[in-house]
């Protein structure tokens, strides 16, 4: 993921980036939860469904507008 | 330009064709960890040429662009009084086209914008970074980033670099600098000798600068080097001439107006942060926040969700699923398909027109029928991978989580959760708890609960293990408080109501030992409420799928584990073997069917997987509500996870982690063992 890969927290509307779920759980190794660092809220990242979707709607978009 | 190029001597370690972010600030507000915060990585350290001072540079990406990120030693304005001073000023003046960003401390706002308005002054666009606003807070000196922004004409971002708080939105303004509208008034002789000195620099545009022209009248002996030496007389006349015009000295009667003008913009900030409120929506939030009408807002909310989850999803969406897409086809298509491949002597018998696992065959078998039947039972047999872990998976517990994941994306888009948040603080703060140590959990209902939390807000070992407890006991994770729904869907108010008052009353219970424990410190919880909203449907569809995706990948594995381990287990016939050992426990002391220690089993493994097929013994019949409503507790307050428990045992030590986990076990069955206890009596009387 790049530097930019931002969260804004759901709870305390903290945005940041980063802190994914280090966890020492064993199943955590692909595990896409997010904590936000100041309230410790967990999330789940967009995975690889979500970015795909948003490929589909950007391309079918920008053939349509073109 | 070029003149101002020619004079001034640029870092030499610092390449000057990059573009560059400039850190400038007073002494003391975080500066240089806010530049590691920022860097991380390549950082020179150099002298600034002919001084000692040191220059930090590193190169970066902020915000996705490439950026040579230059830390400025502190100062206090840009009329230089030491080394250090003039330093951070060169800098300044020998970057044109940089990003400048200020950072200032919070907590002393006066002496911040003292120095925003001589940037302003040299009309260079920048943005101001509040620096250490968890001080400000606890100080209550807190600063409206918005209401200053809006006043001063600049992206203002407040941060705290030690706590890591908001550094994203930091780095994204911080290449989007603007030029800040705030100005100081003179009085009109020096407003007069600014504008005759404007005039003399009318050649160099970089310099034809208030600020410069300030400065000069302050009599800076530092700034003369990037002037042009033939006016140097001339600038020195002017200065005269506007000295015998005012009272005091020039460089005192220009900090004087600086100084009111910053007085002048605080007042301003502190209006637009008042703003009256009015508007329904404001009205809206506010009661869902409210002491008392927040309590029945919330318990509204608590009764869509479980129209929504447990009836709509438990009950239509499942029915329709497992029974229609699963039942009559899906796992008809893989029997038939799998007894085609692995052929050995034996019919399903089919109940009302469809095949399902169960199945009559012949007792004697050849080795390599034993061998096809192995096959046959591991994939389509009463605890098959397809007929147990992938209907389990996807048409019963799948359908409840996604409805549950909408619920909740509805939640969190809407704004609500920061509400609840204040609501449930407050009862917890009544109570003595620290609501920040529990709260994020409860509300996220986040996988792998206790691991990484209680090692960043609690300090004591205590307090840890009385988390790691409350956690473990009353907080299920969300695919598992989805499934834990749908079961409570069909019982009805009265009994889903019992339920939750166990569970609630646990986390309570737990936590009000815990307060007495562990006195002292319930922690406040700050945040910052947004605005209630509207939920938008493209969000909540990408949060359902996020969470999907996680799910599946999450739990279904652990799910075909499971099932695996059941299957071996009755292969090796030791299943029953062990249903009779728990008998005891579940049929006597629960009151439920034996084979309700199934559930168990697996509900070790993953606790929605013990609750599907907890759920899949309900909707066979095979539970009446109150067995449901006692088996549905305990598989509540046992254990989330295999995983869970191990991360115990890691985290908190062996002994400590299986006492947690002894503890846990003799409270769930003990409590569900009181509820049939109760149950009966109630019963009978
Ligand atoms: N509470 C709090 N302390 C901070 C923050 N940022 C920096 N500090 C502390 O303030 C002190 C000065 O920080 P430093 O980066 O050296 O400031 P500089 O002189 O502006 O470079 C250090 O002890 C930091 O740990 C913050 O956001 N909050
Ligand atoms: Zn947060
Ligand atoms: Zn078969």
């Amino acid at each position: 993921m790049s530097d930019f890969d931002l969260h804004v927290c759901p709870l305390c509307s903290l945005d940041f980036n980063g802190a994914v779920c280090h966890s020492t759980c064993p199943f955590a190794k692909g595990c896409r939860m997010i904590r936000c660092p100041r309230c410790g809220f967990e999330f789940v990242d967009e995975g690889m469904m979500v970015s795909l979707v948003r490929r589909l709607f950007r391309s079918s978009h920008e053939r349509t507008s073109a | 330009m070029s003149q101002l190029a020619a004079s001034c001597h640029r870092p030499a370690t610092l390449p000057g064709a990059e573009p560059r972010l400039l850190l400038i600030g007073n002494p003391n507000v975080g500066k240089s960890l806010l530049f590691g915060c920022l860097t991380k990585r390549y950082v020179t350290v150099s002298n600034y040429p002919g001084t000692t001072v040191e220059i930090t540079s590193a190169r970066a990406t902020i915000a996705g662009e490439s950026r040579l990120v230059i830390d400025t030693p502190g100062t206090n304005g840009l009329v230089p009084q030491s080394d250090d001073e003039r330093v951070a000023r060169d800098i300044l003046l020998s970057s044109p086209g940089a990003d400048v960003m200020q950072v200032g401390d919070m907590s002393n706002i006066r002496r911040t914008l003292l120095l925003s308005l001589q940037i302003a002054e040299h009309e260079m666009p920048f943005t101001l970074c509040l620096n250490m606003s968890d001080e400000a807070k606890q100080r209550d000196a807190e600063v409206d980033p918005v209401a200053l922004a809006a006043a001063i004409g600049i992206p203002v971002v407040a941060t705290s670099a030690l706590r890591r708080w908001n550094l994203e939105r930091l780095k994204r303004e911080a290449i989007r600098p603007a030029r800040s509208r705030i100005s100081a008034e003179y009085p009109a002789a020096i407003e007069e000798a600014i504008a005759e000195i404007l005039e003399v620099l009318d050649g160099s545009p970089d310099l034809a600068t208030r600020g410069i022209a300030l400065s000069i009248l302050s009599g800076d002996e530092t700034l003369k080097r990037f002037l042009p030496e033939e006016s140097l007389d001339e600038f020195d006349a002017i200065r005269e001439r506007a000295q015998a015009r005012v009272t005091q000295p020039l460089s005192w009667t220009i900090v004087n107006a600086r100084l009111n003008a910053v007085d002048r913009i605080l007042g301003r900030a502190a209006v637009v942060q008042s703003l009256p409120r009015s508007s329904f929506r404001e009205w809206f939030g506010a009661l869902t926040m409210h002491p008392v009408w927040g309590w029945p807002f919330l318990l509204g909310v608590l009764y869509i969700a479980w129209l929504f989850v447990g009836k709509f999803g438990a009950g239509i969406v499942v029915n329709f699923v497992e029974n229609t897409i699963f039942q009559q086809h899906v796992n008809v298509w893989t029997i038939k398909l799998v007894d085609f491949v692995a052929r050995f002597p034996h019919q399903h018998p089919a109940v009302g027109g469809v095949i399902g696992a169960a199945y009559v065959g012949a007792a004697h078998l050849s080795t390599a029928q034993q061998f096809a039947r192995f096959f046959h039972d591991l994939l389509v047999g009463p605890y098959g991978v397809v007929t147990m872990a992938l209907t389990y998976a996807i048409a019963i517990v799948l359908p409840v989580v996604i409805t549950f994941f909408t619920f909740f994306g509805v939640l969190e888009d809407s704004g609500y959760l920061p509400r609840l948040a204040v609501m449930l603080n407050r009862l917890f703060r009544r109570m003595g708890l620290n609501g920040k140590a529990v709260l994020p959990m409860v509300l996220g209902l986040g996988c792998d609960t206790m691991a990484t939390l209680t090692t960043r807000i609690l300090e004591t070992k205590k307090e840890m293990v009385i988390v790691t407890l409350l956690l473990a006991l009353g907080v299920p994770c969300s695919a598992q408080l989805g499934v834990i729904m749908a079961m409570l869907g069909p019982l009805g108010i009265g009994l889903a109501s019992v339920w939750v008052g166990v569970t609630v009353g646990t986390i309570f219970l737990v936590g009000w030992l815990a307060a007495k424990l562990v006195p002292g410190k319930a922690g406040d919880f700050i945040l910052e409420i947004p605005p209630i909203r509207t939920p938008k449907l493209s969000n909540i569809l990408i949060k359902v799928l996020a969470r999907t995706e996680w799910y599946l990948k999450e739990a279904v594995p652990l799910f075909v584990v499971g099932t695996l381990l059941l299957y071996l287990l009755d292969f090796l016939h030791l299943l029953t073997k062990l249903q009779r050992l728990l008998a005891p426990i579940v049929v006597g002391g629960l009151g439920l069917p034996a084979q309700a220690s199934n559930a168990f089993l697996i509900g070790f493994l993953r606790r929605d997987y013990g609750a599907a097929g907890l759920y899949a013994m309900q909707k066979a019949g095979a539970l009446n509500p109150v067995q449901t409503v006692v088996a549905l507790t305990v598989i509540t307050l046992f254990i989330p996870c295999v995983a869970n428990f191990l991360v115990m045992l890691k985290e908190r030590g062996t002994k400590t982690g299986l006492a947690i986990a002894g503890f846990i076990f003799v409270y769930s069955f003990g409590i569900g063992w009181l509820m049939n206890f109760a149950f009966h009596l109630v019963h009978m009387a």
